[in-house]
Order: structure tokens, then sequence, then C-alpha cells
């Protein structure tokens, strides 16, 4: 019994050795959302036009000095879905904000494309990498959105 | 002792156990920060789409078109534009509003993303929207996204409170004209509406009607033709003096249909036509009206 439980603390000690610094798992410290774009602008079907930052501020409400690093990208064919928009905000409250706003534009081209029968655009909205990592807000929308997550993934787990 | 023991061994297990089904629980979090896709959620508002010049100053000069007035930009050559110009187009389209559908949010994405696109235009607030048409304008609500917020047009108008507005509209709702029940007549009566709206949301803005472009000739059908887009605006330039705007018959810079070569689909505008056709038309209705 003795040896049994020892063999048991021992292997819980290994598994708890192994799993400390999980919350470390990804790294958004540095993180250069251009030069990431860049790295995977290549991936997608059309050619996104990166944003410039009155356009940013108009559409999203989003004041770019809050943010320290950032790529707003979106097809210029109105009838396609694809976009990228990556952004770093440290401030807590101004991201839950700007969150929201991302959202009602996601929202928005969802509605926008059904309505325009584009029933397969459409499901690329609904289907979109969609979320946040530390102070990173990510969207992806594009037919190879599991791929680019992947290397978002793949860049923020390199960098812990 | 040795019970005693044993019951130190099982306490120590225990409390190993739990902790590491707290870490695990914890790193599950943590990946689902990243890997779930509805971290945030995509709460698509559904809403049923509808089938369907006084004289004017410019900081300080007189322009030559004036409101209620019927006005094509001249044929021609842009000339190369000099920095006297520059500053008569920058000046010109301070504080402006470009509001359309998909093919105004086309220019809009060119206009934003590239960085050889006149500064003149960059400035400018682009209130776009795929799928957008007089009638969905008119409900007032989820209108074109602008500062985060997907609210009607009269809203966001009063918000930015422009100067001038070039209203771009009427393209999607061209396919139902000609139905039972829908009419030339009727949108023109819409478009009026919204018109007279804008003008209670922001009663010193300027206002501009920019004629529904054509389609390519193989993209017409019975019902989408240019023929019907033709009839259309001319409905809108017979009550552009009533409605006390600028009508600009953007779309005789296209001729009789779209060339192919402007058109990606047959409709929208591609970059060829922005930079030929929308960049000098909007530079010469500047510094001709300067």
């Amino acid at each position: 019994m003795k040896r049994l439980i020892s063999i048991l603390l021992t292997l819980a000690m290994i598994f708890t050795a192994g799993c400390s610094g999980s919350e470390d798992k990804f790294n958004t410290e540095g993180f250069d959302a251009s030069k990431f774009y860049d790295s995977v602008s290549s991936m997608t079907s059309d050619q996104l036009a990166v944003l410039d930052d009155t356009y940013i501020t108009n559409y999203y409400g989003i004041d770019i000095a809050d943010l320290d690093s950032y790529v707003f990208a979106q097809s210029e064919d109105p009838n396609s879905a694809e976009t990228i928009i990556l952004f770093k905000c440290g401030d807590e409250a101004k991201r839950g904000e700007y969150i929201k706003a991302v959202q009602n534009a996601v929202s928005q081209k969802a509605d926008e494309l059904k309505n325009y029968n584009q029933p397969e655009q459409a499901k690329l909205v609904e289907d979109c990498k969609m979320g946040q990592v530390n102070d990173l807000v990510y969207v992806i929308i594009s037919s190879s959105a599991d791929d680019i997550y992947e290397a978002l993934e793949k860049e923020l787990l390199a960098r812990r | 002792m040795n019970k005693r023991a044993n019951r130190v061994y099982w306490l120590l297990l225990i409390m190993i156990l739990i902790m590491g089904v707290c870490i695990l629980a914890d790193e599950k979090r943590g990946q689902e920060e990243i890997s779930s896709d509805t971290e945030i959620t995509t709460s698509a508002p559904t809403e049923d789409r509808q089938t369907e010049s006084t004289e004017m100053t410019s900081e300080g000069s007189t322009e030559q078109i004036s409101e209620g007035s019927t006005e094509q930009v001249s044929e021609g050559d842009t000339e190369s534009t000099t920095a006297a110009d520059i500053n008569v187009l920058t000046s010109y389209y301070k504080n402006t509003v470009f509001t359309g559908d998909s093919i105004m949010t086309g220019f809009a994405t060119y206009i934003s993303g590239r960085k050889t696109a006149p500064a003149w235009l960059k400035q400018c607030t682009y209130l776009a929207k795929t799928s957008w048409g007089i009638a969905d304008a008119l409900k007032g609500t989820n209108g074109p996204m602008y500062g985060g917020k997907a609210q009607g047009i009269t809203a966001s108008l009063a918000e930015i409170k422009p100067e001038r507005i070039f209203i771009n509209l009427g393209i999607n709702e061209m396919n139902g004209l000609g139905s039972p029940g829908y009419s030339i007549e009727k949108l023109n009566g819409k478009y009026g509406e919204l018109i007279a709206d804008i003008k209670g949301a922001v009663p010193n803005a300027k206002l501009y009607i920019l004629s529904v472009t054509p389609c390519t000739a193989a993209k017409q059908t019975s019902m989408f033709n240019n023929a019907t887009i033709k009839k259309f605006n001319q409905s809108v330039a017979d009550k552009a003096q009533e409605w006390g705007v600028t009508y600009l018959d953007f779309a005789a810079e296209f001729g009789e249909a779209l060339a192919p070569e402007y058109a990606n689909d047959g409709i929208h505008h591609t970059e060829k036509a922005f930079t030929e056709v929308w960049i000098p038309y909007f530079e010469k209705l500047a510094v001709e009206n300067r």
C-alpha cells in the first residue's frame, strides 16, 4: 500500500512539475501585429487592404493612441468577407470597449453578406476565429482562418 | 503509527491531486482563451431587408454649383495637381462624408488601404454598408458602422456634423423596380424622405446626390439594367431642386454601360475605376467649384 501511495505521489509530483508555468503558455509581450500580418498575408484568398488610422477610428471608434501594436486589414472586394484584425491594448477597460466595437463590426459584416446573397462569405464570418489572449485581440475571417490562427498560436507559443 | 503514516500519505496525495486538477483546469482555460471562437460572441442582429443649392461657400470662396442644380463635371483629362490645388482639395473635402452602399465600401477601402491614395480623400469619413439601400437608410437603424456602432445614418451624421455629404445609393433597389407595388416613383419618394431626414439631422450640411452608376452590358437582365438605372437617375435629377440638394451626374462618367475593366463583377468598381474616374472626378469637382 505504502509503495502504491509513494508511486502515486511521485507521479503526481512529476505531473505537477510538468504543468507548472502553463499560465505562461501564450506570451504576447513584444508581439508585433504588423510583422505577424506580413508573415500570413499571402495566406488569404484576396488581396487585403491595410486600413489607415482615420478609417479605423471612424469605423471602429478605436483611438489608435490606446493601442500598442495593431493591424486592420480587409478585402478590397465588398463581396468578400476576408478580414484580419490584430491589436494589443494594455488598458483593460478600453480593450473591452474595443472588443465590443469589433463584435459589432463582425455582426454587421455577417448581416451584410447574408442580405447580399453571399452565403459562403457569411459562413466565413460565422466560422471566424475571434478571441483575446492577454492584451491581444484577434479576428480572422478567411477561408484560411484555421491556418492563420495556427500560425498565430505558434507565434505566441514561441514567445513564452 | 502505520495508520497515522498512511493517513498522512493519503492527505498529501489528495492535496497534490487537487493541485493537479486546478492546474489542468487553469491550463484548459488558457487554451480556450485563444482557441474558442465564442470568446467574443457574434450576435448578428437580424433585420429583414426590404426588397425590395443655395449659394454654397467653401472656406470663403463662392462655388459655382448652386444647390438644387444638376451638375456634371466637365470632360477631359485631369491636369497634374499643383500644390495650390492640393490646398483647395484639402479645404473642399475637409469634414466631408461619403455615404453609400457596397460600391462606396469598395471606394472607402481603396482610399484607406492605399498609401498612394490622395490625402484629401483619406481625411473624409466614409459611411458605407454592403447591401444597403435607400429604404434601409430610411429605417433609421442599423446603418453603416461609425465609431464602433451600427447606428442609423442620421444619428452618425448628427455626431459628425459634416459640411458636405455625398450620397450614392439606389443600385441595390434597381432589381426590384418594375415589380408589382414597387416603382421608380415610390423609390424616389423614399429618397426624398431620406434627404429630408438627413437635412433635419444636419441642417447646415451641403448635400450632393451621386447618380447610380451603370452596370456592365453583360450584367444586365430584364429586371436589372441600365435603362432602369437611367430612368431612376433622371427621376432623382428632376427632384433635386425640390429637395434642395445638388445632383451630380456621376454615372455619366462611365458612359451607357460600365466598362468591363472598371468592374470586378459587373457592378462593383475596380482600382482602375477609382484611379481613372472617381479620384479625377472629385478632384475636378472641387477645383472647378473652389
